[in-house]
């Protein structure tokens, strides 16, 4: 090669210094801008990983609030019919005679969380049959509660037998609806 | 490793030596008539055939070159000053300007102290003076460069031989006078030494060269001219030497010794006359008589030189004078001479700029390459260290995905959880208060005494409590009797778990109010119980 002058070799020299240092910057500047996101990346990354959250506090909280949910769900029908039978099926359990049975107009709260219908009962038996067929009916599986009774004995009639008229109210309840209807407040507060 | 030459360019021919390894070959090519001084005027680009074709049969092409040269315009001055070091290459200085008036700043001038005597009053250092001019010089380097070498010194010839004279002579350190003549191709030398001391230095104009140009003069002989060619002459020289008066040369020419005895001979004469004036104005009648005379160099290797000076000068030939003449044979090494040269350092400025500019453009290409390199090489590790963390983010994102998964589920159970507790917790307003009736119908038959019968009972929820109704009349001897029994039920009912408050609402006069028959009215408010999730088996946070 030519050996150049004095001054072409300082030209020489710049560009060459400006060569590398363009190529250092553009290709291992840029890899090294890779690098760092990397890092970043892998940091947050680890961050997450050291940060894991309990899994036997989940499978509690998932537990206690399946238990929740059996509980507010537990067996209580949704129509009336179920439960005119099993007002029957009590009544004949406790040896009481049923002797008419009515539903009541359906009930729903605001929030279409409760919803409650429920019975008038005229039944006839013996008054410790009929105590008992009140505290079924309240001890049945679900919400059920006697909300008014009148008891009276009948006349002519032999030992304790009692007329009683029975008005019953069974609840079910729906916790997404309470739920859709929490959130929908949520967020007309914010 | 490139091959290493060392360049003679003298006034009759041009000779390659290949050195430093084992392989030490030569290549000699002559010149058909001396070089004049015209030749230097257009840069000594005649020789360009003439050194190709050496380079093309050395096989050396792209060596390293130090070239020895004959120029026309080169100043050799040996120094001989009694101080030493700085001083003496100062004092060098000034005589090699004296030597060499016509030199300016830009001509190459180098110094080199060969040495300096052991004995001797005043002890003397020897400094070698070169310059020459710039010109002349730069196209010595030219006419290398041209050839495809790379020159890395130049000196005159005479330089070296100077410094062969001068190192020969200071090997001796005998009590004898030993006189050197190294006579070599276009100037000889002449040394006396003594106790390690050098009386005498002395250059001769007189070489080897001299003997060939006389051999190229015409030859009469029978009436008839003829005349050798240079390189003939030269070849005449080393094979037959100084002939014998009646020595048969060539037969076929009918060249004898006699022929050739007259045109040698002016030459040789000469030398003597510079030998012996030398020896008489240098050296004591008591040195004189005690000369040993060597010759050495070139000239040592031509057939009775060494004898018929001896004898034409009067000084007796040193007993060892083979061994001398083989030691100046290895003086003679090429390497020896090839790092002189490179110590003196002879280059002209404008030589010295552009080896330092080819030394800066390698350098800067080997720095740009270095620099490539490591750029290269950091690209590549960043690469791999790329692909190294592109493989841990992989698998980190795997087990992110994995605990934003378990996250994921924990927040749903939290919500699902949050739900199904205010759910739970909306039933008891949702609904009303249980009174456990079954559980106060049979408490209110056990506490009913025999005296009380009940006529209506009627339970209800109002509100937030619970009320029953109790209607009912007592059975008593009179009416007080009645009344106590009454009041005695209603205690009863007071004191009962289930009740909260009992109220007497009236007791009056019954049906049967001759037999003191009472009736009553009670209300009594039960204590409800909300209905309440059963508790969680666990505390939770």
């Amino acid at each position: 090669m030519k050996v150049q002058s004095t001054r072409d070799l300082v030209s020489m020299g710049v560009i060459a210094v400006a060569m590398v240092g363009g190529v250092a910057m553009l290709i291992n500047g840029r890899l090294e801008q890779g690098l760092e996101r990397r890092h970043s990346l892998m940091d947050t990354l680890s961050a997450e990983a050291r940060f894991s959250p309990d899994a036997s506090r989940t499978i509690r909280l998932a537990s206690e609030a399946d238990r929740l949910f059996a509980w507010l769900d537990q067996g209580t029908p949704r129509v009336e019919a179920p439960w005119s039978t099993r007002l029957l099926e009590l009544g004949e359990r406790e040896d009481v005679r049923i002797d008419r049975i009515d539903p009541i107009a359906q009930n729903e709260d605001d929030e279409d969380f409760a919803r409650s219908y429920g019975f008038t009962v005229e039944a006839t038996g013996e008054y410790e049959r009929v105590a008992r067929f009140l505290a079924a009916i309240e001890g049945d599986s679900g919400f059920n509660v006697v909300t008014r009774f009148s008891l009276t004995p009948v006349e002519h009639a032999d030992g304790e037998t009692v007329h009683a008229m029975i008005q019953t109210a069974h609840y079910s309840f729906d916790p997404a609806a309470l739920a859709i209807t929490m959130a929908a407040i949520d967020e007309e507060d914010e | 490793m490139r091959p290493r030459v060392l360049i003679h360019i003298s006034q009759n021919w041009i000779r390659l030596t290949r050195y430093g390894g084992a392989d030490q070959r030569t290549c000699m090519v002559g010149f058909d008539r001396p070089l004049q001084d015209d030749t230097w005027v257009d840069g000594v680009s005649a020789l360009d055939v003439q050194l190709a074709s050496a380079v093309q049969q050395l096989g050396c092409e792209g060596a390293d070159v130090v070239a020895l040269y004959e120029g026309p315009t080169f100043v050799v001055d040996l120094h001989q000053a009694p101080v030493t070091g700085s001083d003496a290459i100062q004092t060098a200085s000034l005589a090699l300007r004296d030597a060499a008036p016509h030199g300016t700043a830009d001509d190459p001038t180098a110094f080199l102290i060969l040495g300096r005597d052991q004995s001797g009053a005043p002890r003397r250092t020897h400094v070698l003076g070169v310059v020459d001019e710039a010109r002349h010089a730069q196209a010595i380097i030219s006419l290398v460069e041209r050839a495809g070498l790379r020159c890395r010194a130049i000196a005159p010839m005479a330089a070296t031989t100077v410094s062969a004279a001068i190192e020969d002579a200071m090997n001796e350190a005998g009590s004898d006078v030993v006189v050197r003549l190294r006579i070599e191709d276009g100037m000889s030398t002449l040394t006396a030494t003594h106790n390690g001391h050098i009386h005498l230095f002395r250059m001769i104009s007189i070489g080897t060269d001299r003997l060939v140009e006389a051999l190229t003069r015409p030859i009469l002989r029978h009436d008839q001219e003829s005349a050798l060619s240079n390189q003939e002459a030269r070849r005449l020289l080393e094979e037959v030497g100084v002939p014998e008066f009646d020595d048969v040369i060539d037969e076929s020419r009918g060249l004898k010794g006699a022929d050739l005895l007259p045109i040698i001979q002016p030459v040789l004469q000469t030398l003597v006359v510079e030998v012996k004036q030398s020896l008489r104005f240098s050296l004591s009648d008591d040195q004189r008589s005690r000369i040993q005379f060597k010759v050495c160099g070139a000239g040592a290797s031509i057939r009775r030189l060494a004898e018929v000076l001896s004898h034409e000068t009067g000084a007796p030939l040193a007993v060892e004078s083979d061994s001398s003449v083989a030691k100046a044979v290895l003086r003679d090494d090429a390497a020896s001479r090839a790092a002189l040269a490179e110590q003196l350092g002879l280059l002209p400025p404008a030589a010295l700029k552009t080896r330092l500019n080819r030394r800066v453009h390698r350098g800067l290409i080997a720095g740009v390459s270095i620099a490539v390199a490591l750029l290269a090489a950091d690209a590549a590790w960043s690469v791999w260290i790329t692909q190294s963390m592109d493989r841990h983010i992989a698998s980190l994102e795997a087990t992110a995905q994995r605990i934003g998964a378990t996250r994921d589920r924990l927040a749903t159970a939290e919500q699902d959880f949050m739900m199904s507790r205010r759910a739970a917790a909306r039933v008891p307003q949702s609904m009303p208060p249980r009174a456990h009736w079954g559980a106060w119908l049979a408490e209110l038959s056990r506490l009913t005494p025999t005296a009380v019968r009940l006529t209506s009972v009627q339970g209800a929820h109002e509100r937030e409590s619970v009320h029953v109704r109790l209607q009912g009349r007592a059975d008593g001897e009179n009416p007080e009797a009645a009344r106590r029994a009454i009041t005695h039920f209603v205690d009863s009912l007071r004191l009962c778990p289930l009740v909260e408050q009992v109220e007497l609402g009236g007791i009056r006069r019954g049906a049967d109010s001759a037999g003191g028959q009472q009736e009553f009215d009670v209300t009594v408010q039960l204590v409800a119980a909300p209905v309440t999730p059963p508790p969680a088996e666990e505390q939770l946070p």
